[in-house]
């Protein structure tokens, strides 16, 4: 019933705004939107005369917030998975500060919780203001097929007013979150290659069995220790000997993407390129790769490695089972800094051990993305906001660790710290969330990482394997029925696979046969088809 | 002339009369209609007005061009439907556990109010309001109930009943073979408090004298309860019964989504229509494609219920909806 009044009430919103946008529309032609576009052409012709569209812009927004005493504002809807810190109100009056000053404009913050997933899908489908969001966690391409993205190089949105941002992002790792050849997105200063099936185990437990790992470490690499699947065996079956009590393992949904070589060409497990090298898009669980990952997690299932929760349980977190000691290892992908960023997850020391080498995909560099919504009333503004997040310091550090001397100090070597008083617990900004921001590298340094972490992300992203597809992504438009379809079929056998509660030997060939019915090979093939088309338009070999 | 005026007179005192007569049947209704309203109300907003947006089943949704304005796409949104298995398990599913539901809950509601109409007064709103109780709780906190009896690590079934009687636990939410019983019992725990108040009101309402009598002819309880309350009940049962056909296309959200903590093992036998909508507009969030099945689901719902009152019409016509 509850669900019945949802959907209703959802398609009534969905009704309205379909009447909604198109009065609009059209109302809007002859007003305010329409003046903006007719202006933002106005300015990209001066720009071309003067070359400063972004200042013009800026003194616009400035002579209307003068005549009207209302400065134009941009919705920024973003998602901090301990829920809104309680410092975000704070925060953003002190942003407003400087916005107002450099770009004549304010930011309106909407923070959610794990629940962004649903509830900004509801504020884009019922055309709520919501300028800017990351709809990796609605997923990408879903959102690009609802055109719920605007094509950013439309009206040189992006060459005008973001240059700030093409000044930090390579063009490889932009090109990559194109779809069918549009950018509807823009990935943060980030890690883009992955290092795969990282195991975070908890420093106590590795102590109280008096493991060896700081003999494991090399010489150039004192965060990760790189090593294999028969060692992780190993190490677990000591584990688990050593104390019988707690699970060894807490498993999660994220066994490919995470925990696999395979490049799955844009988001989607079905049809993949089993290896960096190939530019076969092949069925990855009709892989042996595939079978041997999940036969692995099985057999610690059998030895008692997995709790007999684990499946029936999946809102639990991975990271909350190894905090609440429910758990002591778990399976992420590293990168620099990751060691620190899993204890403070964890609530405890974490050691790393790498099993894969580091590779960089599409799918790492689209992982997190920022969008603006094709709703926008000012695309100019929105842009030039983000250009600021990208490339001011200030703005960075506001927004990743909240205001200096309240929210945190400067240390005496550099690093940052919190502030007198403040702690984990009574955090008011403390949100661990500076991997999903625009440029986290600009920002201050949160006191055990490196100061020059943006320096060694580069690096590794430089020295990571290349998939040879990287830069492409599948535009599945076509294909919604074969997907929605498969994705129902996956659902049914995903976690049971993955939390290594169903036979292999069984499980897999029962999956394999669902998903060909439901148009698997079909799926590949346009896969195969697209890829190929972009091979031979990019010159790859 | 005179007795023209006088019939002319007599017609406008009829008419004033039939206009009286109005306004007091008015008047008396009038507090009907407002007790109406809100329900009614409730109703367009809920049920009519977005009855628009069945077009978006057939559209290719874009957010730019708006629901309107977005291309046809004339019955592809469907195929994903019928292209696998899954039409065929949902529907299953959601007119199996309706029928099941239907039956065992009448059923028990009616041997439950029979069973409380013969208790003394005081004892019987105790057991009432107990047996009412899970009526009211939400489907979150009934699926955690149910977590903690069959949680595979620590719930009271497989650390206490199954290892006392000397059995190795199950990992309940993976066998499917359990689950319609387990979702029928549920179902019934909860339900069964709220039907059976409306079976003990009429039994309540019967002629005790009825009773008195069949008493002195020397008919025994058991008699008297099958010769006598379950006859008087036969029309709040088909009423009550075709209420619940009404909705046989409908499923409890919470029960089918909350209570097997939405295992994926389980989706075979637990999946209905309305879980299914669920998953593909908030999951995989696809909108026409859930406004497709939402379509599917009001079209076999109508056609079910329009079914249903035909055949009850034939069988016995006073007791049809229309």
């Amino acid at each position: 019933m509850k669900r019945r009044t949802m959907a209703a009430v959802l398609a009534a919103l969905m009704l309205m705004t379909g009447c909604g946008a198109s009065g609009g529309q059209t109302a809007d032609s002859g007003g305010a939107a329409g003046a903006d576009t007719k202006e933002a052409s106005d300015t990209a012709k001066a720009a071309k005369n003067s070359g400063d569209a972004p200042a013009q812009a800026i003194a616009e927004r400035r002579a209307r917030a003068e005549e009207t005493g209302q400065y134009s504002k941009v919705a920024m809807v973003w998602c901090s998975f301990q829920g809104a810190p309680a410092g975000v109100s704070r925060v953003e009056q002190a942003l407003n500060e400087k916005l107002r000053e450099k770009l004549a404009l304010e930011v309106e913050m909407t923070v959610m919780d794990i629940s962004y997933r649903q509830n900004c899908r509801l504020m884009l489908s019922s055309g709520e203001k919501c300028d800017i969001f990351w709809a990796n966690m609605l997923g990408y391409t879903s959102c690009v097929n609802d055109d719920y993205c605007m094509d950013l190089e439309e009206n040189d949105l992006l060459s005008q007013y973001g240059q700030g941002i093409l000044s930090q992002l390579r063009p490889e790792y932009i090109n990559a979150c194109r779809v069918g050849g549009k950018l509807y997105g823009l990935p943060p200063v980030k890690d883009f290659a992955i290092g795969p099936c990282a195991y975070c185990i908890g420093k106590e437990y590795l102590d109280q069995i008096g493991y060896d790992y700081e003999s494991m470490y090399t010489e150039d690499d004192h965060e990760t220790i790189h090593t294999d699947a028969a060692t992780i065996d190993d190490i677990f079956a000591r584990l688990h000997a050593g104390i019988p009590d707690i699970p060894v393992f807490a498993p999660g949904p994220n066994l490919v993407g995470q925990g696999m070589m395979v490049d799955e060409l844009g988001g989607d497990d079905f049809g993949v390129l089993l290896n960096p090298d190939s530019l076969k898009v092949e069925d990855l669980f009709a892989s042996d790769e595939f079978k041997t990952r999940i036969s692995q997690i099985y057999d610690w299932n059998q030895k008692g490695y997995i709790s007999k929760d684990a499946l029936s349980d999946t809102q639990v977190s991975m990271n909350v089972r190894v905090k609440s000691g429910a758990a002591m290892c778990m399976m992420a992908q590293a990168k620099p800094g990751y060691i620190n960023q899993i204890s403070a997850e964890c609530g405890r020391p974490m050691i790393v051990f790498q099993c894969e080498d580091n590779v960089l995909k599409s799918s790492g560099c689209a992982s997190v993305i920022w969008n603006i919504n094709q709703n926008c009333e000012d695309p100019v503004a929105a842009m030039q906001l983000m250009d600021a997040l990208y490339t001011d310091p200030e703005l960075s550090n506001l927004l990743i660790w909240g205001q200096e001397d309240v929210d945190y100090v400067l240390t005496e070597d550099g690093h940052i710290d919190f502030a007198e008083g403040v702690d984990v617990q009574n955090a008011e900004y403390f949100h661990q969330m500076n991997w999903q921001f625009p440029n986290q590298y600009i920002a201050h340094v949160w006191v055990g990482d490196d100061l020059d972490i943006g320096r060694k992300t580069e690096e590794f992203n430089d020295k990571a394997v290349r998939s040879k597809a990287m830069g492409f992504m599948f535009d599945n438009s076509a294909y919604a029925t074969e997907l929605t379809a498969l994705t129902n079929v996956y659902e049914e056998y995903r976690d049971q696979l993955m939390y290594g509660f169903l036979d292999p030997e069984d499980g897999i060939p029962e999956m394999e046969q669902r998903l060909k019915a439901a148009g698997l090979d079909t799926y590949i093939a346009a896969k195969q088809a697209a890829l190929d088309q972009w091979v031979e338009q990019n010159g790859v070999n | 002339m005179c007795m023209g005026a006088q019939g002319q007179g007599l017609l406008q005192k009829e008419k004033e009369h039939k206009k009286k007569i109005r306004r007091r049947n008015l008047k008396r209704s009038l507090p009907i209609y407002l007790m109406a309203l809100p329900g009614l109300t409730y109703l367009i907003i809920n049920n009519y007005m977005p009855m628009p947006g069945i077009i978006l089943a057939f559209k290719n949704y874009s957010a730019k061009l708006g629901i309107y304005g977005s291309p046809w796409a004339g019955f592809r949104n469907f195929k994903y439907l019928f292209a696998t298995r899954d039409a065929f398990v949902i529907t299953r599913n959601t007119i199996c556990y309706n029928l099941a539901f239907i039956v065992v809950n009448t059923v028990l509601s009616i041997f439950v109010a029979i069973i409380l109409s013969e208790l003394t007064t005081r004892v019987k709103t105790f057991y009432q309001s107990v047996i009412l109780l899970p009526y009211l709780l939400s489907a979150v906190i009934v699926s955690y109930l149910v977590y903690a009896f069959l949680s595979p690590e620590n719930g009271y079934v497989n650390n206490s009943v199954l290892a006392a009687l000397g059995k190795g636990p199950v990992s309940w939410y993976q066998e499917k073979n359990c689950w319609p019983l387990i979702l029928i019992f549920v179902n019934s725990w909860k339900g069964v408090g709220y039907t059976c108040i409306i079976y003990l009101a009429t039994i309540i309402s019967f002629d005790r004298t009825l009773y008195e009598a069949a008493a002195i002819d020397g008919a025994t309880r058991r008699q008297q309860i099958m010769k006598i309350t379950i006859p008087l009940l036969k029309s709040t049962i088909i009423m009550m019964v075709l209420l619940a056909v009404g909705r046989i296309f409908y499923s409890d959200f919470g029960l089918f989504y909350q209570v097997p903590q939405n295992s994926g093992a389980l989706f075979s036998v637990t999946n209905t229509i309305d879980t299914y909508v669920y998953r593909g507009l908030l999951e995989l969030g696809d909108m026409t494609m859930s406004a497709a099945a939402g379509v599917y689901q009001s079209i076999v719902g109508f056609a079910l219920v329009l079914g249903a009152n035909l055949l009850v019409r034939k069988i016995d016509s006073d007791s049809a909806l229309f």
